[in-house]
């Protein structure tokens, strides 16, 4: 597999970054950074998918979609900002672990295209929420995103998971 | 049989060994249940907080948050308990397992009791402030239990 970004990019991360070393080496500093990082990340993922189960038509059916989104989105933010910060500094303590796991590729993928469908949602699907917002004759492209955004992010979590496994590593080749 | 050897002999068990991918499985499914756990605990906590879906009933969006969060309860609990056999001599010698196991008591009687009654009450009748209570306990207990429950393998 090809990485996105040039060996040579991390390979000058991993020695040069300040702090770095600190961080790879301190005995508690692993276990805080990927503790946090998996505790925000699971409270992020439930929150979009109480989105997106309401989206599909099977939860939250009490409430209109357009009220359920609005009201969690900034909580959505506020946790994907967290995650972000504590993965960010996992990365940024072992650039050299992370690029040559293929998991850890995989789950940045996955985020991207979760942003897509999220996006795509908004412009397309999302512009006649005022139509099927409250009751559950929910349009088949809508369904589609929600169903899209619930496998994408379970996705993004088991590939994060799966990069703490030695498997599909590749740290010794140059690409 | 000692414990110990007891605990051992739970690690030795045929199915969980048949395969090295059983564990990081059930171990994935894990942590998607704790995902859809955690949510259906916040959407209520947040809501007692006054964070999200304030037009609408305390009792209503707990009654559309409840099955998801027995679901991912559930979820928890079948794949935690292979999970703790295929590591149990680490675990019971491990102080955060404990404290994971214990706080996890505690959470689940206040989550499935007093929370339950108290978002079912009618709401006049309880005064904000303890709705508010309730939700700032509620989420302590369980960011604490997932926290221990990562911290147990690392530490």
């Amino acid at each position: 597999m090809i990485p996105v970004i040039p060996r040579s990019i991390f390979l000058w991360l991993d020695v040069n970054l300040p702090g770095t070393i600190f961080l790879r080496e301190s005995l508690y500093g692993y276990a805080a950074m990927l503790t946090s990082h998996a505790v925000t990340m699971g409270i992020f993922f439930g929150l979009i998918l109480m989105m997106d189960l309401r989206l599909v038509g099977v939860g939250s059916r009490r409430s209109s979609f357009s009220e359920l989104q609005k009201s969690l989105f900034p909580w959505q933010m506020i946790f994907m900002v967290l995650s972000s910060i504590t993965g960010i500094l996992l990365l940024y303590s072992q650039p050299m672990r992370y690029y040559g796991k293929a998991f850890f590729w995989m789950k940045m993928g996955a985020i991207a295209l979760a942003g897509l469908n999220a996006l795509a949602f908004h412009l397309t699907a999302y512009r006649s929420v005022a139509v099927w917002d409250t009751d559950l004759k929910i349009p088949a492209a809508a369904k589609f995103a929600g169903v899209a955004s619930i496998v994408l992010w379970a996705l993004v979590l088991m590939f994060g998971r799966l990069t703490a496994y030695e498997w599909l590593t590749y740290q010794y080749f140059d690409f | 049989m000692s414990f110990i050897e007891y605990m051992y002999a739970l690690e030795r068990t045929w199915f969980l060994n048949s395969s090295v991918y059983i564990i990081p499985g059930f171990n994935l499914v894990h942590l998607l249940s704790m995902g859809m756990f955690l949510g259906a605990l916040w959407m209520v906590d947040l809501r007692l907080l006054g964070g999200v879906l304030t037009h609408r009933p305390i009792a209503d969006v707990e009654r559309d948050a409840h099955p998801w969060l027995v679901a991912g309860f559930l979820g928890l609990f079948l794949t935690g308990i292979p999970a703790f056999m295929q590591t149990a001599s680490a675990q019971v010698n491990n102080p955060v397992f404990y404290t994971k196991m214990g706080i996890l008591l505690i959470g689940l009687v206040f989550t499935f009791v007093v929370r339950r009654k108290m978002t079912q009450a009618d709401e006049g009748r309880v005064r904000p402030i303890w709705l508010k209570l309730v939700a700032v306990v509620s989420i302590s207990l369980w960011v604490t239990v997932a926290t221990a429950a990562r911290l147990i393998m690392l530490l």
